[in-house]
């Protein structure tokens, strides 16, 4: 609701500005930098092996960062430490760890590099979501699930849709390309985005409507099924910290240049630095489309 | 040794003959006990002892009286003093006998109302002097005057600026008078308005207090062809604008929601149209304005940083009068007149912005809202009033408004070639609702009361419904969504003005409130066949009960030197919490030398409910709600320090004032998700902190003339510290702003022309800026679809650590008045808000450059250069 009315009143000064050819222009003023500091981003997902991002911060007009690719990694499991290993994918560096990440463990990176501080960031790890049930219809523009929440437990959530196809290596059904989508409004409490044309990469959601129920759930989405074509309903399990981080990141976004709102700053549970190191559980359900 | 005997007996018979001759003088000392012994007891023992004789009828004097009294050796005279006239009891020396009589009042209570000879309208703040012994009074807010003088007294003159000031004569014989003041305005040049100002500086100890003239905000430049007195009020010393174009009130550091807006004595929660662009006060209707910055009368409690309080027009008595006008934005009407003449008058205003109704083609179609699709957009809002005389002492009143702000779109099948139906139809809305009725009663020709009974609500409104059909009606929706929140305020209060001598005007009086919250209530309906959803969130009323008890006297206590002292006392109930405070209001007026008056004010005050807000701006749909056990109420101490002075010629005014306030319990959202409802724990997603202002003053005002205008300037610091906010650091006020100046003018040629200006000028507003960028992250892999590095993260600095550019601008209007020889009078306003079309920084952000691929810090500017015109029909 606050959304909406800040979009509103956004949109009429945007009229207002509009109309009265009010204008942009790049300006000067002296803003401190805080300084290089080294920036950990880690999701930790069970039964996976770990990825870790080190980067170096920037000014706040960079549009790029410096990896750091020598980075002295620790990371520990219940003070255990496992080793990493640097590796390259898809062009970008990334420290891995040796071992699978197992629930109810608790992780922590300790990670240093020349001429920066030392910075450190720790979590645990969620259980998964329990999800079935994924039904939708050629030519309509609606999917449906059901999310089987855990009683008396502050869950929180992350819903993404994709269209999936069949892998060549795998032959499993995999997801391709995100669809946009609106979420129930029943949930998301954004009951108005029904009176206006916005869809979304993902919703982000605590069981505070339905704790400890079997809900349906309906997404809308933007472009309606087509016969045979496979979706793909991702739900992930966020533990605080991970929910906190993704939507303060998610409110930094939305109000960019909005003039009403004080910008918000992100989470981090990075100690001396920057970023997030938190788990995440994510499940996946795919359904094809009938005839 | 015979004749120092013969001496002595000669002195002593000298002194004892007397004595016992004349018996007593007035220095005769004299000695008397009386413990709660009735007077006729004292009368006894004096003539027994001195031999004084008294003579009084028992059924005029009341010798029964009770008195304690001890006195040795004293002044005949001082004993008398302290014996009969502390009670009330004339005491005269007729040759050997004391003559007892009632004491003769040898004073008069003229009392009664000042008002417009031409429309009957009562003047606020009109001045009754009697120059025979320096003594004088003014009209309260009904335009009621009480002054008790020496009988003697027989000249008075009645004034108010922009009246020709009337001599009244009464003779010596005449009693205790009521007596209306019918002023006749001097004004010749222009359409006759109420021109409120009140009495001069030096003659009151209110300070902190601005007075604007509604006939100057109907001649200052207009912003879309809409003049108002909200913003005319930003143009005062002390008050800020939220942001370039809004009409919201910053006062002295404090918030939109610490002002206490009054119209007509009732509460107005959202004082404010169209996002805070326009205020729901309708100039037409508005007969007098006082803003209070500080030195908060006792009669005022319940916020912390200002009142506005704003009495509507009561009609006119005598004659019918309109007025109709039509701006860029909206069209607008007045009519008054009496009902009954000299008895019962009403005036009703109606307003609606308009350009909805022209722009609809233009909005269906850009919407993409079918054939059958609907677009509104508009606000308006609706005055009326009634006053009715009884009789001299009996008045009544009745008012009412109604506001409000709609959107609402309907869209039926936009899209072509698919095998689906669709409707949508959506609705935003709030608006104000404020009734109250009022009886003025004189009980006796000091005391006068009010009591009121009233009514408001804010309310914020919006709902969806969503059709949904394939046209196999395989998969078909019918959702239905509804968000309000509401306040309600019911209200009993009494008031009484009593002036029992020149010395002293007392105010007291009661007020009770109840106030019931509908905090953010959620409702969805879902018709769906296999599921149906029909469930509704965070519904809860909650009642709670504020009382008020007040007093204050404005007591003179010298020739220089005037105090008001006051207290105002509250409690607030929300079973099973109750908060109380006792809140201490005073004023000092010292006359220095050339009349200039130094004055001094400290108050308290308390602010038991909050205004929920997530945005800086103040947007409808905050919500009320009241304090908690982890919110406790708002409470704020102000002193200030001032001097003031209006010329003999009431032509120019000048003031200045230094302040220093401080503010506890006030909340700032600090959370990530959004308050979309106030739910049982909103208290926890809010911070809760202090925050401090102080600064100076300084307004210099040609009040009469053909030019008018005013100089106003502030320099002022404002902070708020929250423990987790900015790392528990302090920082400053969003609108906080350390320059402010401000430069109104208005210039009236002849009968046809007159032209205004306004120039402020102010340091930028403090900025929130990203300090560093650092990469993000979305996913646990890099091989998960969306895994690779996601947008960049921009890290925020501390809380308004940086600062916009200076803001300046100048507004400009000239008005053409013509009139036939019918009754109408015509005039047209030209207006140029931003003349010079300065592009004043609205808000910064960081932007890529696609040219560049640079991101780069732009500032964005709203409002260039808007002229309007307005025409304007007056009968």
């Amino acid at each position: 609701m606050q959304k909406l009315i800040q979009h509103i009143a956004l949109f009429l000064l945007l009229v207002a500005s509009f109309t009265t050819q009010s204008c942009e222009k790049t300006v000067n003023l002296d803003v401190p930098y805080e300084g290089d500091k080294l920036v950990l981003n880690s999701f930790i997902q069970p039964d996976s092996v770990i990825y870790l991002r080190v980067t170096v911060s920037g000014k706040p007009s960079n549009t790029s960062f410096a990896e750091v690719t020598n980075a002295k990694v620790q990371l520990m499991e219940n003070d255990v430490e496992i080793p990493v290993t640097f590796q390259r994918i898809k062009g970008f560096g990334y420290y891995v760890s040796t071992e699978k990440a197992k629930l109810g463990k608790q992780y922590k990176y300790v990670v240093g590099a020349s001429g920066l501080d030392e910075v450190s960031g720790r979590d645990t790890l969620p259980h998964a979501p329990f999800i079935n049930l994924l039904r939708a219809r050629k030519g309509g523009i609606r999917a449906r699930f059901y999310l089987h929440d855990r009683p008396r437990v502050k869950e929180y959530y992350r819903v993404r849709m994709y269209a999936g196809d069949s892998s060549a290596v795998t032959h499993k059904i995999e997801p391709k390309v995100v669809k946009k989508f609106r979420f129930d409004p029943s949930y998301s409490n954004a009951f108005t985005d029904i009176a206006t044309e916005n869809y979304y990469d993902y919703a982000l959601i605590t069981d505070e409507r339905f704790d400890g129920k079997d809900t349906p759930v309906v997404l809308q989405l933007q472009e309606a099924h087509k016969a045979k074509d496979f979706i793909v309903v991702e739900v992930t399990s966020l533990t605080e910290t991970a929910y906190q981080y993704l939507k303060s990141l998610d409110q930094q976004r939305m109000d960019e240049g909005n003039v009403l709102v004080e910008p918000t700053r992100v989470y981090s549970n990075v100690l001396n630095g920057y970023g997030i190191v938190a788990g995440v559980n994510v499940r996946r359900i795919y359904f094809k489309i009938p005839d | 040794m015979r004749s120092l005997a013969r001496k002595a007996l000669l002195v002593t018979i000298f002194i004892w003959l007397p004595m016992q001759v004349l018996g007593w003088n007035w220095h005769t000392r004299v000695s008397l006990t009386l413990r709660n012994q009735p007077l006729s007891d004292a009368c006894e023992q004096l003539e027994k002892a001195y031999g004084i004789h008294f003579s009084f009828s028992r059924d005029v004097v009341k010798m029964n009286q009770r008195v304690t009294l001890e006195v040795k050796n004293e002044p005949l005279r001082k004993v008398m003093d302290m014996l009969f006239t502390q009670n009330g009891i004339l005491y005269k020396r007729i040759g050997e006998q004391v003559v007892l009589t009632v004491y003769v009042v040898n004073t008069r209570t003229i009392n009664g109302y000042v008002e417009d000879a031409r429309t009957g309208e009562k003047l606020i703040g009109a001045t009754i002097y009697a120059a025979h012994n320096n003594t004088g009074t003014l009209t309260n807010q009904y335009g009621f005057y009480s002054l008790t003088v020496p009988k003697d007294t027989v000249n008075f003159v009645v004034s108010y600026i922009g009246y020709i000031p009337k001599k009244i004569h009464l003779s010596e014989k005449e009693k205790n008078k009521q007596l209306t003041v019918s002023l006749v305005p001097n004004n010749t040049l222009q359409e006759v308005s109420v021109k409120d100002d009140g009495p001069r500086l030096q003659e009151q100890t209110q300070m902190s207090k601005v007075e604007v003239a509604v006939s100057e905000v109907k001649s200052m430049p207009r912003l879309l062809g809409e003049n108002d007195v909200l913003r005319a009020i930003q143009a005062m010393p002390g008050v800020t604008a939220g942001g370039d174009g809004a009409s919201s009130l910053h006062v002295r550091g404090g918030s939109p929601d610490q002002n206490l807006i009054l119209m007509d004595g009732t509460p107005v929660y959202n004082s404010s149209h169209l996002f805070g662009v326009f205020s729901v006060f309708n100039p037409d209707i508005i007969k007098h304005v006082d803003l209070y910055k500080g030195a908060f009368p006792a009669r005022y409690g319940g916020r912390l940083s200002s009142v506005v309080d704003i009495a509507m027009k009561d009609g006119d008595m005598k004659n019918y009068h309109g007025e109709a006008s039509i701006g860029l934005l909206a069209a607008k009407f007045m009519v008054e007149g009496p009902i009954i003449k000299d008895k019962t008058s009403f005036v009703v205003t109606g307003r609606r912005t308009y350009t909805d109704l022209v722009a609809r083609p233009f909005f269906e179609e850009t919407l993409d809202l079918g054939e059958d699709g609907e677009f509104y957009a508009y606000f308006y809002d609706f005055n009326a009033k009634v006053n009715h005389i009884f009789s001299p002492k009996d008045r009544l009143f009745l008012s009412a408004y109604a506001g409000q702000d709609n959107f609402s779109l309907k869209r039926v099948n936009p899209n072509t070639g698919v095998d689906y139906k669709e409707r949508i139809s959506f609705r935003l809305g709030w608006g104000n609702q404020v009734y109250s009725a009022r009886w003025n009663h004189i009980f006796n020709p000091k005391l006068f009361s009010n009591l009121t009974l009233n009514y408001s609500q804010y309310y914020f409104l919006t709902d969806y419904s969503y059709l949904y059909q394939s046209d196999d009606k395989e998969e078909q929706d019918d959702l239905f969504g509804k968000y309000y929140s509401k306040i309600h305020d019911a209200a009993a209060r009494m008031d009484f003005d009593f002036r029992p001598n020149p010395k002293h005007t007392a105010k007291f009086g009661m007020h009770a409130i109840y106030h019931q919250f509908e905090p953010g209530i959620t409702r969805f309906r879902n018709k769906d066949d296999a599921n149906p959803v029909d469930t509704v969130f965070n519904k809860q009323r909650k009642g709670s009960v504020e009382l008020n008890l007040y007093g204050e006297d404005d007591w003179k206590l010298s020739d220089s030197l005037y105090a008001n002292i006051g207290v105002h006392i509250s409690g607030f109930m929300l079973f099973p919490q109750f908060y109380w405070s006792v809140q201490p209001r005073l004023g000092i007026r010292y006359i220095l030398p050339k009349n200039w008056a130094l004055k001094m004010s400290y108050t308290h005050m308390t602010q038991y409910i909050h205004l929920l807000a997530n945005s800086t701006s103040y947007l409808p749909n905050d919500i009320w709600v009241p304090s908690t056990n982890r919110v406790k109420p708002m409470n704020s101490r102000q002193i200030a320090v001032g001097i003031g002075k209006t010329s003999n010629s009431q032509v120019y005014e000048a003031s200045a004032e230094v302040y220093y306030k401080t503010m506890s319990n006030v909340i700032e959202f600090s959370g990530t998700e959004t308050l979309e409802s106030a739910t049982k724990q909103w208290d926890e997603k809010v911070s809760v902190g202090r925050g401090w202002s102080y600064g100076l003053e300084v307004l210099f005002q040609k009040k009469k003339g053909k030019t008018r205008g005013w100089v106003a300037y502030t320099l002022s610091r404002s902070d708020r510290k929250f423990p987790n906010i900015n790392n528990g650091h302090a920082f400053p006020y969003k609108y906080d702003r350390t320059h402010d100046l401000e430069l109104v003018f208005m210039h009236r040629f002849n009968k046809h022309w007159e032209i205004s200006g306004g120039w402020e000028y102010s340091t930028g507003l403090p900025l929130t800026l990203p300090i560093a960028r650092y990469e993000g992250i979305s996913d646990p892999s890099p091989h998960d679809p969306v895994g690779l590095p996601s947008t960049p993260v921009d890290q925020i600095g501390d809380r308004n650590s940086l600062r916009m550019k200076d803001i300046h601008r100048l507004d400009a209007s000239v008005t053409y008045s013509w009139s036939r020889k019918n009754k109408f009078t015509h005039s047209l306003n030209f207006s140029l808000y931003n003349a010079y079309n300065r592009k004043n920084p609205f808000f910064y952000y960081y932007k890529t450059n696609p040219q560049t691929n640079q991101r780069e810090l732009t500032q964005f500017s709203i409002l260039p250069l808007l002229p309007s015109v307005t025409y304007a029909l007056k009968f």
